[in-house]
């Protein structure tokens, strides 16, 4: 099961996760962006990781078969008589790539404000590269593709812009994450961190081969779902109800008892309980984020659990 | 198949809201989902978007409702008993002796409780009729299946206080033997013997005797005396008590006037011995009301209301030329305390709120004064002048004519018969060489005027043999004087005429305080059933009409009958255990049915 907070302190409201004093708590974590994973020097796209050219040297490993010989430290050779091959950090930056869902279901249940919440994570995200130097380019998606709300953010002092967009979107349409990422990567041509934020309400095949195409271009990539309180226990004033999905405008008309809301929180959790198995499986780090916890405690204690901060 | 409610037919409005229930809850109740992803697992409800399909808790939800009206309604079915078409006929007698105790209860409860063992105990389905005997019958309850309905008015009934007319009942029921194919039954509830009533009424009928007691003293007379313009001094009061039962009765008689109690006298009474009490000195005018202390049996007789009228002069204006009259009028008047004359001048007239009436002849005033008015006939012309009266038509009962036996009318001699007035009755009729003419003509209460044919200085009233013509010029003095004090002594069971304009309403004040309206254009007799005192007005004009109980016959109550008492009535096989003879029961069970089965399925649904 994912990481899940617990206990409710600190900021109580996601509308005010994007205020100076919040933000200032987050300014001792970091964006966890792994390590490399390739041995091409100088083509590694995941910065702040040893790799083996350079300017900065980082630090010995052992030699192993296959490696360059070139890359062979002679004098340690020499002096320790054991082949050590030097490693170095890379000089790129490592930016952050925030994805997130902008379409109608985000705003459904309005009264669990995914989007918002969604919004708000984004933030502090940016907000945490920002403050470590790594530039964040942020975009929501929905049915249309892709749409950059901000240019590449550099500075903690651009971050209203961001903020500022992501207020004004107002989530709409279908999701096809897919064709989401597809359009996102056609755009940019800098691999980092790419965390998608969104309700992950699509088909499995939808959601796996869009992160999966993250992966193959190189990305260090995270999950985070969205869910709220209404989402997981739909309540009605009468017991039938005519279902209505925002984004498809299917209808359904079912009886709301307990058996049937029962099969419903089932099928949810098996929902959930996929993509983090899948996301396990893939090396991706995945975390819930309930809009009806306070944010302090997805940022300093969910996300970290999760992996994607430290 | 027929049923008993039909009103319980309008509640079929609530199917109607059923129905609105369902659709407005179909069409109104939508719930936004992020997505249909989750929901197929979740089976979708039978419901249809396009029309109207409801659900299984629709289907026991509607039965129990139509259940529960056809409940009310209780349709029957004329199948239902053995003895179809059986009917049976309740006739239950509200007279006055039927409020007579019988232990601890009296004879009307005693006829209620066997009138309701033999409801109880028809047979299912058949018709039943509820007949009210009292003064006049009535049909209370007509032919119903329904026995609730004829149990609840015969819980509403109460006894009258006027004496058994039982026959015009019996009359109604033995029609409706008549009328059936044999299979009516008559059950008639009376304490009047089953022999005292004509075989030819009582035939094929059920008696069922009430009451034994004979215990009851009563009031058989109560006359105030007081003549005419005499004050409450001079009036005397006369009572007369009667021990109807069989045995010696002490008791007490206490009479009081205006609410205060100024005499009372102790008695003994053997077996059916009457007595007479007599009470002068009458210490003021006004109410007086007799009432016997004793604990018998029927109470009502032993009270007895009339009225001591208050003294007052009458004022006279008197408007003639004619010195006999006058000189006549004067010698009246000085011989009498209670009327003072003045005599005005026709050509000046006076302020009339100074007199009580005015009295004129011929037409010595135009146009008349706002008063009551006598006005005496003829003038003095003499042209229409008679000696030979015959006066062979009156009015018995009207107040001018209290006192005066009709034979004793051949003292009017002379009479001048002129034109007579058209605006009032005649109330004497006199025939003279085969012309019949007035002799006097009076108007309505309401408007108090007479026009008498006889010149009283010529006929010369003062005479002793023309006696009654003096006592008939003062019964028309103290009348048109009595203005609105006007106060009426009948008994109970009389009709009362209302006097004023059948075009406008009547208000009438019962003795236990009920305001009856009786609408204009309506009937203008009023039945007096209860004892006491009635205030009537009508037209701005107040009037009380005393009644009093005074009937020997009712008040004998014991009547004791040679027929044994009837066996109980046995409830027939085909008699529910409940009182209904409809299906309503069975309904009922069925919608209680349907709702345990929409509550079953509801439970497993959820």
């Amino acid at each position: 099961m994912p990481p899940e907070v617990s206990t409710a302190d600190g900021l109580d409201s996601w509308s005010q996760a994007g205020s100076p004093a919040f933000l200032r708590s987050l300014d001792r974590l970091r964006i966890n962006v792994g390590e490399g994973t390739t041995i091409h020097p100088g083509n590694n796209p995941v910065p702040r990781a040893t790799q083996d050219s350079g300017l900065e040297f980082a630090k010995h490993r052992p030699y192993t078969p296959g490696d360059d010989l070139r890359h062979i430290d002679w004098n340690a050779l020499a002096r320790h008589d054991s082949k050590l091959v030097k490693t170095f950090r890379a000089e790129r930056e490592a930016p952050l790539h925030l994805l997130v869902d902008a379409s109608a279901s985000m705003a459904t249940p309005a009264s669990d404000g995914k989007f918002r919440a969604a919004a708000a994570v984004a933030t502090c995200l940016a907000y945490i590269s920002l403050r470590n130097r790594d530039p964040v380019r942020a975009a929501v998606f929905d049915e249309g593709g892709t749409r950059p709300v901000a240019p590449l953010l550099r500075h903690p002092q651009r971050l209203p812009l961001l903020v500022d967009e992501l207020a004004a979107t107002k989530p709409s349409g279908t999701t096809n994450l897919t064709r989401a990422v597809e359009s996102y990567l056609h755009s940019t041509r800098l691999p980092g961190v790419a965390v998608v934020l969104s309700d992950f309400l699509v088909a499995a095949e939808d959601y796996q081969a869009a992160l999966r195409c993250l992966l193959a271009s190189g990305y260090r990539v995270a999950a985070l779902r969205v869910i709220g309180d209404d989402e997981r226990n739909p309540a009605a004033r009468t017991r039938r109800v005519r279902l209505w999905d925002v984004e498809s405008s299917q209808e359904r008309i079912v009886d709301l008892t307990q058996a049937h809301l029962a099969r419903y929180q089932s099928a949810l959790d098996a929902h959930i309980d996929e993509i983090h198995r899948w996301c396990k499986a893939n090396g991706i780090p995945f975390c819930l984020i309930e809009t009806g916890l306070p944010p302090s405690r997805a940022l300093t204690s969910a996300l970290p659990a999760a992996g994607v901060l430290r | 198949m027929g049923v008993a409610n039909p009103f319980a037919f309008l509640l079929s409005i609530f199917v109607v809201g059923l129905i609105v229930l369902y659709l407005w809850e179909r069409n109104q109740r939508r719930l936004d989902i992020p997505s249909m992803l989750l929901w197929h697992s979740v089976p979708e409800s039978v419901v249809r978007r396009s029309r109207f399909q409801p659900d299984r808790l629709f289907w026991f939800q509607l039965a129990a409702l139509v259940a529960l009206i056809l409940g009310l309604a209780n349709p029957y079915s004329p199948f239902a008993s053995d003895q179809p078409n059986q009917r049976t006929v309740l006739v239950v007698d509200l007279s006055a002796s039927m409020q007579s105790l019988e232990g601890d209860t009296t004879r009307l409860e005693l006829a209620r409780s066997a009138a309701t063992r033999v409801i109880k105990a028809a047979p299912a389905g058949g018709e039943m009729m509820l007949i009210h005997a009292a003064r006049q019958p009535r049909v209370a309850v007509g032919y119903t299946r329904d026995p609730i309905s004829v149990l609840q008015a015969l819980a509403e009934t109460s006894a009258t206080d006027t004496a058994t007319k039982l026959e015009p009942a019996l009359a109604i029921a033995q029609r409706a033997i008549d009328q059936a194919d044999g299979n009516t039954r008559v059950h008639v509830f009376t304490d009047v013997p089953e022999e005292s009533i004509d075989r030819r009424w009582r035939h094929g009928m059920t008696w069922w005797p009430v009451g034994t007691s004979d215990t009851n003293l009563a009031i058989t007379g109560f006359d105030v005396t007081q003549g005419v313009l005499q004050d409450h001094q001079s009036a005397t009061v006369r009572v007369t008590l009667h021990n109807f039962s069989s045995q010696q009765h002490h008791g007490s008689l206490s009479l009081s006037i205006a609410g205060r109690s100024f005499a009372q006298r102790l008695f003994t009474l053997g077996a059916h011995q009457s007595s007479s009490f007599g009470f002068t000195d009458l210490p003021g005018a006004g109410l007086v009301e007799a009432r016997l202390t004793e604990n018998d049996a029927l109470a009502l007789d032993n009270r007895a209301l009339s009225w001591v009228r208050p003294w007052s002069p009458v004022r006279i204006a008197l408007l003639t030329h004619d010195p006999r009259l006058a000189q006549t009028l004067a010698t009246i008047a000085e011989a009498t305390a209670a009327i003072e004359i003045d005599a005005v001048d026709p050509a000046v007239p006076p302020k009339w709120s100074d007199f009580d009436v005015a009295v004129l002849q011929g037409e010595s005033a135009d146009p008349l004064p706002d008063l009551p008015t006598l006005q005496f006939g003829g003038g003095g012309t003499g042209e229409a002048s008679t000696e030979r009266l015959e006066v062979f038509d009156w009015q018995e009962r009207h107040p001018v004519l209290r006192g005066i036996a009709p034979r004793q009318f051949r003292a009017f001699h002379r009479a001048e018969l002129g034109e007579p007035p058209s605006w009032g009755e005649a109330v004497l009729q006199t025939r003279n060489q085969g012309t019949e003419s007035p002799l006097l003509v009076v108007g309505t209460p309401d408007r108090r005027r007479a026009w008498l044919a006889i010149d009283p200085a010529s006929e010369n009233i003062l005479r002793t043999d023309r006696e009654p013509a003096l006592l008939l010029v003062l019964n028309l003095l103290d009348w048109l004087a009595s203005g609105d004090r006007e106060v009426s002594v009948v008994k109970t069971g009389d009709s009362v005429r209302l006097d004023g304009d059948a075009d406008s309403p009547a208000q009438i004040i019962a003795p236990d305080g009920n305001l009856l309206e009786v609408a204009a254009g309506s009937d203008r007799g009023l039945p007096l059933e209860r004892a006491g005192v009635y205030r009537i007005r009508e037209g701005g004009r107040e009037r009380t009409i005393l009644a009093n109980f005074r009937d020997a016959a009712e008040s004998d109550i014991g009547r004791v009958s040679t027929n044994s008492p009837k066996p109980e009535p046995q409830p027939q096989a085909t008699t529910e255990a409940s009182k209904r003879s409809g299906l309503g029961l069975w309904l009922y069970l069925l919608a209680a049915a349907a709702l345990a089965a929409e509550w079953l399925v509801a439970a497993r649904m959820t």
